[in-house]
C-alpha cells in the first residue's frame, strides 16, 4: 500500500513536468559520508573478548569516499527528477602483532544503492539555487570477514562474504550552479537512512550473521551524513525564450 | 560538436565508475607488541613420587607407579612419558596445570628399562606464539627404571658409629617409590618388653639418625619403610667402660675408666662396690660429668676384695630402674688395693727378705726387694702346705693324699729328696736351721731328721691337730695348734717334754712362733696381750698388753722382730722385743681377711689376693 502511493505520487509529478520546459542532465560525483555500523562494532569487541591473546581495535568504520551516478530530467522552475546509483564502503581492523606472529580481523563492507531522486527548489528556474532533495531506492550490501592467523612461518587465513539488501531514503539540501550552458556542478549534504536486512551468508541465505555474544543478528548500518559535489553534463536543452 | 563533448564525457564517466568503484575501502591499522622473546623459564614443579633426585628407581613389579607434577601456572602444554622406548602416556593438562597417572606394569618384566619424562610448557613470553603452544620449553628427565622385588628396594641398615659421643646409624635410602614415613626402632632384649620407635623419618633423602638414648645396652636396630619394608637389623652392644684400679705409693686407691664413645648420652657415673657380707651395693660416689674418667676410692682397706660397680647414668631416659641399671648399664672389676704380686693360697718365710708362696702346685721363692719370683723351688700338683726353715736354708712340702714329703735344701739343691712317711699320711711338717723338723700325722707329732731320714722321736697330741706348725730355729722347741688349744713342746736329748701354754686358757691363744737367739724366745699371742717367753727357762720375758682387742696375727717378721696382727680397725705392728706399736691401714670390724691372707715382710705387706703395699713409717 506504501509502495503504490509513492509510486502515484512520483507518476503525478512526472506527467506534470513534461508540460514545460525539459532539461536532461548527466551527473558524477563524490563525497564523503560517515556509518554508524553499530552492530559490526559489537561484532568486533566480541570478536576481541574472545581471543586467547589481547588485540587492539586499529580502524573502526571511518568516513569515506562515496561516489555516485545520477541522471536528472529537470521539469520547469521548480522540479528535478532522477535516478540516482551510489556506492561507498568502510572497514574495521582488529590486529595484534609481535616477533613471532600476527593477527588480523578486517570487517570490510561495500554498498550499493539505486533509487529516485527528486528535487525542488529555485535552481531550475535560475542559473545557480538551493533545492531540497529526497532519494529513496534500494540497497546492496556486502561484507567481506577476513582472518589472517601467523605464528612463525604457519598461517592460516579465511575469508567469508555476506550479503545483505535493504531500502534507503536520503533526504537533503542541493546546490546547483550552472557554470555553462552545457555544465551544472552541485553539491548535496544529506543524510542517509537505511532499512537493512541481516547478513546472510553468501551461498546460503538461510545463515545469518549473528553476534554470538549478544545474540543478535548483524545488520549493515550505513546510516549517517553524507556530503558529495556532483559534475553535471546537460543533454537535452529546451530553451524557453530565444 | 556537441556529440563529440557528449561522448568524450560519457568515456570519462564511465572510466571513473569503474575507476572509483575500485577504490574500495581498506582496513588499516597496526598493533605491534614488543615482547622479549627469551622469557622467563618456566617454573615447573615436577612432584613425582619417585623424585627427580633420583636417577635411578626401584619399583616392585606388582605396585602401580605414580607420577605427577604440578606447575606454578598454567604454562605445561603436554607431558608424555616413556616407558622402555614406549610412548606410555601423553597428556595435555587441566586447568590446574596438574597432572597425574597410574601405571602398573605387569607385563615388564624384572629387569633394567629406560624411561623419561617430557614436559613441553610455554615459553612464558606472551606472545602469540606462547599462547597458542607454537612456542615453549621442551623438559625432559631420564631415569633408569629397575623392576625388582621387594627386597632389592628396601632400606639397609648400612652402618653403626660413634660419632661425638654419640651413636649415629646409617642407611641407605629407600629406592622404592611412595616413601611415607621410614621407623627406626630398637629391641633392647630384657629391658623393654616392646621394641622402641627411635625416630620417625619423614624425608626419603635423610640416611642416617644419632640415637641419643643409647648408653651401651644391647640394641637391635631396625628400619621399617611405609609400615611395610623392613630392613635388616643391626645389633649394637656396649662398648662398656674397661676398669682398672691403680695404687700409688702415697697410697692412692684409684678407680679409673675408659670415656665410653657414646658418653654424650650419659648425665655421669656411679661408682660402688658390691659387698659380699651384706649383699648390697655400696655408694662410694656419683659424678655427674660424663667426661671424668677416674675416682679416688676414699679410706682402702688392704687386704679387701672390691668388686667394683661403675654403673652409667643415662642423660635423659629410661627404661631402668635401679637394679637394672646395674644389669645392664655397668662394668665390673675385682681389685683389691695395692700394687700387684703374686696370687698365693699358703706362704712362709724365713729371715732374708725372700716369700715362699704356695700357687698351683708351685712354690714360688718370692724376692720382696726386687718384686720378683726368684726360683720354682718345687712344684707338685699335690702340694698342700710347706714349711721353711728361719734360716731359708731347708723346705719342708707336704702333699695331700701323698704319703711322702718333699724335702728342699735351698741352699744345696742337688740334696732335695723325697722322705717317705714311715707310718701314717703326713698332715702337716716344719723344719728347723738345723733340717730336723716335726711331722704331723692325725694326733701324732714326730720329731724328724730330714736331712737323714731318720725319726727322732714322737709324742701323742692331747687332740686333733689343726694347722699351725713351729718349730724353733734350733730344732729344740716346737708348738702345735690343735682343737684344744696351742701345745708347746721342747725337743732335747732325744726327748720330747710337753711344755705348759703359760696361760690359763691354751685356747685363748690366737699364735705362737720361735726367734733365733740365745736363748731362743717363743712369741705367744693372745687377744688382750702378746707374750715374749724365754725358751731356755719357759718363763715370760716381756708382756705387751693391748689396748684394742686383737682379731687376727699373721706372721712373725724374724729379722725385725715385728708382729703383724689386725684389731677392729687397724692392721698393726708389735715390736715383740721393745713393745713398740705402728699403726698401718684401716679395716673394719666386718673385713673378711684370715691370718694366712696377709703376710708382713721386709716392710711390705702381701696379700694372698695378688696386691701388696709398702709400709712407710
Amino acid at each position: 500500500m506504501k509502495n503504490k502511493t509513492l509510486f502515484l505520487f512520483w507518476g503525478l509529478l512526472f506527467i506534470t513536468s513534461l508540460s514545460s520546459a525539459q532539461k536532461l542532465h548527466i551527473g558524477l560525483g563524490g563525497g564523503f559520508g560517515t556509518f554508524k555500523m553499530s552492530d559490526s562494532r559489537n561484532l568486533n569487541q566480541t570478536v576481541i573478548e574472545s581471543l586467547p591473546f589481547g588485540t587492539n581495535l586499529t580502524d573502526d568504520f571511518p568516513p569515506y569516499f562515496l561516489y555516485n551516478g545520477e541522471i536528472i530530467y529537470s521539469f520547469p522552475k521548480i522540479f528535478s527528477l532522477g535516478i540516482k546509483a551510489s556506492t561507498t564502503s568502510t572497514g574495521s581492523r582488529v590486529c595484534v602483532s609481535d616477533y613471532s606472529g600476527s593477527y588480523v580481523f578486517d570487517n570490510l563492507q561495500k554498498v550499493y544503492t539505486s533509487g529516485l531522486k527528486a528535487m525542488t527548489g529555485t535552481f531550475p528556474g535560475h542559473k545557480q539555487g538551493i533545492c531540497f532533495s529526497l532519494e529513496g531506492g534500494v540497497i546492496w550490501s556486502f561484507l567481506s570477514l577476513k582472518e589472517d592467523f601467523t605464528v612463525f612461518d604457519k598461517s592460516t587465513n579465511s575469508v567469508t562474504d555476506y550479503r545483505a539488501f535493504g531500502y534507503y531514503v536520503q533526504p537533503g539540501i542541493d546546490y546547483l550552479w550552472q557554470v555553462m550552458p552545457w555544465l551544472m556542478v552541485g553539491g548535496n549534504l544529506s543524510y542517509f537512512k537505511g532499512f537493512p536486512n541481516n547478513y546472510y551468508l553468501k551461498d546460503d541465505k538461510e545463515k545469518t550473521l549473528y553476534n554470538t555474544k549478544t545474540n543478535k543478528p548483524i545488520s549493515p548500518q550505513w546510516d549517517g551524513v553524507r556530503a558529495s559535489i556532483s559534475v553535471y553534463y546537460q543533454v537535452i536543452r529546451k530553451k524557453d525564450k530565444k | 560538436m556537441i556529440k563529440n563533448t557528449l561522448y568524450i564525457f560519457f568515456v570519462l564517466s564511465l572510466l571513473s565508475v569503474f575507476c572509483l568503484i575500485s577504490c574500495n575501502y581498506e582496513p588499516y591499522g597496526e598493533n605491534y607488541l614488543e615482547i622479549d622473546s627469551v622469557g622467563v623459564v618456566p617454573s615447573v614443579v615436577v612432584d613425582l613420587n619417585i623424585g627427580w633426585n633420583s636417577d635411578t628407581i626401584y619399583i616392585c613389579k606388582d605396585e602401580t607407579v605414580t607420577f605427577s607434577y604440578r606447575s606454578n601456572s598454567d604454562v605445561v602444554s603436554w607431558t608424555m612419558f616413556t616407558i622402555n622406548g614406549k610412548e606410555t602416556h601423553a597428556y595435555t593438562p587441566d586447568e590446574y596445570g596438574s597432572f597425574q597417572f597410574s601405571y602398573y606394569m605387569p607385563d615388564l618384566l624384572p629387569g633394567i628399562y629406560p624411561m623419561s619424562m617430557t614436559v613441553c610448557t610455554h615459553s612464558g613470553t606472551g606472545s602469540l606464539a606462547d599462547v597458542t603452544g607454537a612456542e615453549g620449553y621442551l623438559l625432559t628427565k631420564k631415569w633408569v627404571l629397575v623392576i625388582t622385588d621387594q627386597y632389592s628396594i628396601r632400606s639397609q641398615i648400612t652402618s653403626t658409629l660413634f660419632v661425638d659421643g654419640k651413636l649415629k646409624i646409617k642407611w641407605s635410602s629407600f629406592k622404592g617409590i611412595g616413601f611415607k614415613t621410614g621407623k627406626l626402632y630398637k629391641e633392647m632384649p630384657y629391658i623393654a618388653n616392646s621394641p622402641v620407635l627411635v625416630a620417625t623419618i619423614t624425608d626419603q633423602g635423610q640416611t642416617e639418625y644419632i640415637d641419643n638414648t643409647y648408653h651401651g645396652e644391647s640394641s637391635v636396630y631396625y628400619l621399617i619403610i611405609n609400615d611395610t619394608y623392613w630392613s635388616n637389623s643391626v645389633t649394637v652392644s656396649g662398648p662398656l667402660p674397661e676398669l682398672s684400679v691403680t695404687s700409688d705409693p702415697s697410697g692412692i686407691f684409684m678407680l679409673k675408666w675408659d670415656i665410653p664413645p657414646y658418653s654424650k648420652n650419659l648425665k655421669g657415673y656411679r661408682v660402688s662396690y658390691f659387698d659380699d657380707m651384706s649383699g648390697e651395693y655400696h655408694l662410694i660416689s656419683e659424678i655427674n660429668d660424663p667426661t671424668i674418667d677416674s675416682c679416688i676410692i676414699p679410706n682402702p682397706i688392704l687386704g679387701n676384695e672390691y668388686q667394683f660397680v661403675l654403673t652409667m647414668i643415662p642423660l635423659t631416659d629410661c627404661y631402668y630402674d635401679e637394679y637394672n641399671l646395674h644389669n645392664f648399664l655397668s662394668s665390673k672389676l675385682t681389685a683389691c688395693y695395692g700394687t700387684p704380686s703374686p696370687v698365693f693360697y699358703w706362704s712362709d718365710q724365713g729371715s732374708d727378705p725372700i716369700i715362699y708362696m704356695l700357687n698351683a702346685g708351685n712354690i714360688w721363692a718370692y724376692n720382696t726387694e726386687k718384686g720378683i719370683i726368684d726360683a720354682t723351688v718345687y712344684s707338685n700338683a699335690s702340694l698342700f702346705r710347706f714349711s721353711v726353715s728361719e734360716n731359708n736354708q731347708y723346705l719342708i712340702s707336704v702333699l695331700r693324699d701323698e704319703k711322702f714329703l718333699f724335702f728342699s735344701d735351698l741352699k744345696t739343691p742337688e740334696n732335695s729328696k723325697k722322705i717317705v712317711a714311715k707310718t701314717s699320711m703326713p698332715y702337716s711338717a716344719s723344719i728347723s736351721n738345723k733340717g730336723t723338723g716335726i711331722i704331723i700325722t692325725g694326733t701324732m707329732a714326730e720329731v724328724f731328721d730330714f736331712i737323714h731320714d731318720k725319726k727322732l722321736g714322737e709324742i701323742n697330741l692331747s687332740n686333733d691337730f689343726l694347722v699351725i706348725n713351729k718349730i724353733s730355729p734350733s730344732g729344740n722347741y716346737f708348738v702345735e695348734q690343735t682343737f684344744a688349744g696351742y701345745e708347746f713342746f721342747m725337743f732335747k736329748d732325744s726327748t720330747i717334754e710337753r711344755l705348759s701354754c703359760l696361760t690359763e686358757n691354751a685356747q685363748d691363744i690366737l699364735f705362737a712362733d720361735y726367734l733365733s737367739g740365745t736363748p731362743e724366745r717363743a712369741v705367744v699371742a693372745t687377744s688382750n696381750c702378746v707374750k715374749l717367753i724365754d725358751c731356755d727357762s719357759w718363763s715370760v720375758v716381756s708382756q705387751w698388753n693391748q689396748d684394742n682387742t686383737i682379731n687376727t696375727v699373721f706372721n712373725l717378721d724374724y729379722p725385725s722382730r715385728q708382729l703383724f696382727f689386725r684389731t677392729e680397725n687397724y692392721f698393726m705392728l708389735l715390736n715383740v722385743e721393745t713393745g713398740e706399736t705402728k699403726k698401718m691401714f684401716p679395716t673394719t670390724p666386718n673385713q673378711n681377711v684370715f691370718w694366712w691372707d696377709l703376710v708382713y715382710c721386709d716392710k711390705q705387706i702381701f696379700w694372698s689376693g695378688g696386691t701388696k703395699m709398702s709400709v712407710a713409717f
